[in-house]
């Protein structure tokens, strides 16, 4: 009995932020979304929010968009990420130190990493200028619109240069443990590249890219910096769209904010399921950061 | 060997390129389409920094305070959550480690805007000690993780045996397990310091503009035409991580050899 009172007193530190600051922020949000708690204003139907949500087109366009730039932004990051940490581990030893480079993405913040994608991929941007130097285009306007796109391209470049990098760490650190004669051997019993990578390194790294995946797809679904660097175009990601109706609209119309960040939870939370449920699968000694 | 040496200079464009980028734009006032090179060169964005350096210094120094800070108070309250997710197995402890990691993995937006109105009611909000706050909610799991690995990495005996040598619960604790755990306080710290310095959003919602950061000075930049000043001023933005970690690396180093440890 004693045992458990001093486990209890230990862990009490981390239950004060989880508790008065993240779980009573999400109650909040929840009865906010609801109309109450909401500065003495009163709601004759409490479900408003919700109705106005569900009934509205924009809503489920937007949340169509934002699953798409959420999916393939976490896509091309696991692959890039993968593709480049394992040729990062096969370089020779004197080599590898170019692999540092990787790292500068980490640094950088999120909304920097949008101001990048603006400077390379604008219509007057380094891309268009070199692509009409390069007789590809012949103007301005013939060079792609991936700014300001109805695909949000824009925003799924600029989380992929984000968070490669933090593939390129989590994978990493698996390929280090991974055996390289496993390599030589399949090499010289006459296995191709692709093959070895397909039927020997994949596998070994499959609980890795689903555990980053899962966590860079929650990331990009409710993010907020990069698109809103970037400007959407309508309808915008969920998160643009809760910024609207919690800063720039009627103080009345809060819940319908409310109600929105409620919905990315509630899919977060889904998510989240799926990631505990992975990561009980890898051994407590491989959970390293 | 060919396809290695493409290997590396894709790694360098893809990566080296747009921080090279931000450097040739900082000394091109002028460059637009189709100049696939500047024309013009010059040091207007520098002359900007040097005559807006009292906005820019505040703004860093307030930044690089709030993320110490954070790093700090995570540091304090998950030292000892940590020791019972290392050490203590027991009903649902797995279940409750998982669950604790929930504020860096949702959205944060889901729970900052219910904790606005929580700050707002209790005076947290527009303060520095609330952005400290919702800042260290937002990265604590980082950092738990961090220092349960390590207290996993090298295990109990440490402390019972400072304990066996009549250390007392204090002593064991700041002169055994912090300097082993000195790595992952490292590595966690990185993490929450770099999400605490590069916050947009929080900064702006809680802090509520009164409490100056580094990330809200830049921001109005990145929308406009000043491409220069945004390059430069975003070139600022990496160097401070980046002489902070160079610092605590050297600083590393010297430490271990003093200790005579071997990493």
């Amino acid at each position: 009995m004693k045992n458990s009172v001093k486990i209890l007193f230990k862990l009490s530190p981390v239950a004060v932020p989880f508790m008065f600051i993240f779980m009573s922020g999400i109650v909040l949000t929840a009865m906010q979304s609801f109309g109450l708690m909401l500065y003495g204003y009163k709601y004759e139907d409490h479900f408003f929010a919700y109705k106005n949500l569900f009934t509205e087109m924009w809503f489920y366009h937007s949340l169509a968009l934002t699953l798409f730039a959420a999916f393939f932004s976490s896509l091309l990051s696991v692959i890039s990420g993968v593709f480049i940490s394992y040729n990062i581990w096969r370089l020779p030893a004197t080599m590898k130190k170019y692999g540092i480079v990787s790292r500068i993405p980490l640094i950088l913040p999120h909304i920097g990493a949008g101001f990048l994608v603006i400077l390379f991929f604008s219509r007057s941007g380094i891309f268009s200028s070199a692509s009409t130097a390069l007789g590809l285009t012949s103007g301005i306007d013939d060079f792609p619109g991936i700014l300001y796109s109805r695909y949000a391209l824009d925003i799924i470049l600029a989380n992929v240069y984000k968070e490669t990098p933090f593939v390129i760490v989590m994978v990493y650190a698996v390929l280090l443990k991974t055996d390289l004669r496993l390599i030589q051997t399949a090499s010289m019993l006459g296995a191709s590249p692709g093959r070895i990578f397909f039927r020997i390194i994949l596998p070994a790294l499959m609980p890795i890219i689903n555990t980053v995946f899962i966590i860079i797809f929650v990331y990009n679904f409710g993010s907020f910096e990069i698109p809103y660097v970037l400007g959407s175009s309508k309808p915008g990601l969920l998160s643009i769209r809760v910024y609207d109706y919690f800063f720039q609209k009627d103080l009345s119309l809060r819940p319908v904010a409310m109600a929105i960040l409620m919905v990315i939870f509630i899919f977060s939370m889904t998510f989240v399921y799926i990631y505990s449920r992975v990561i009980s699968k890898i051994d407590i000694r491989d959970r390293k950061l | 060997m060919i396809s290695k040496r493409i290997f590396i200079l894709f790694l360098l464009l893809f990566f080296a390129l747009p921080p090279v980028v931000l450097l040739i734009y900082s000394f091109a006032p002028v460059w637009n389409y189709p100049d696939v090179i500047p024309t013009k060169f010059g040091t207007g964005s520098l002359s900007f920094v040097f005559t807006q350096r009292n906005d820019i210094i505040l703004s860093l120094a307030s930044s690089f305070t709030y993320s110490i800070a954070a790093v700090l108070l995570t540091i304090v309250i998950t030292i000892f959550p940590a020791q019972v997710f290392a050490r203590r197995k027991f009903k649902g402890s797995l279940l409750l480690e998982t669950i604790l990691l929930a504020p860096a993995l949702l959205p944060s937006m889901s729970f900052a805007m219910g904790a606005h109105y929580v700050f707002l009611k209790t005076g947290l909000s527009d303060s520095f000690i609330g952005l400290v706050l919702i800042l260290s909610t937002m990265s604590y799991p980082y950092m738990l993780r961090a220092l349960t690995a390590g207290f996993i990495a090298y295990g109990e005996e440490y402390a019972i045996c400072s304990e066996n040598l009549g250390a007392g619960f204090f002593r064991t604790l700041i002169q055994v397990e912090l300097p082993l755990l000195l790595p992952s306080i490292v590595s966690g710290g990185t993490i929450v310091f770099l999400v605490s310095f590069s916050e947009y959003f929080l900064v702006f919602l809680i802090g509520g503009g009164i409490v100056p950061s580094y990330s809200g000075y830049l921001f109005p930049f990145l929308n406009s035409s000043e491409l220069s000043i945004a390059s430069l001023l975003t070139l600022i933005f990496l160097l401070v991580p980046f002489l902070l970690f160079l610092g605590i690396e050297i600083f590393l180093k010297g430490y271990y050899r003093r200790r005579f440890i071997q990493i």
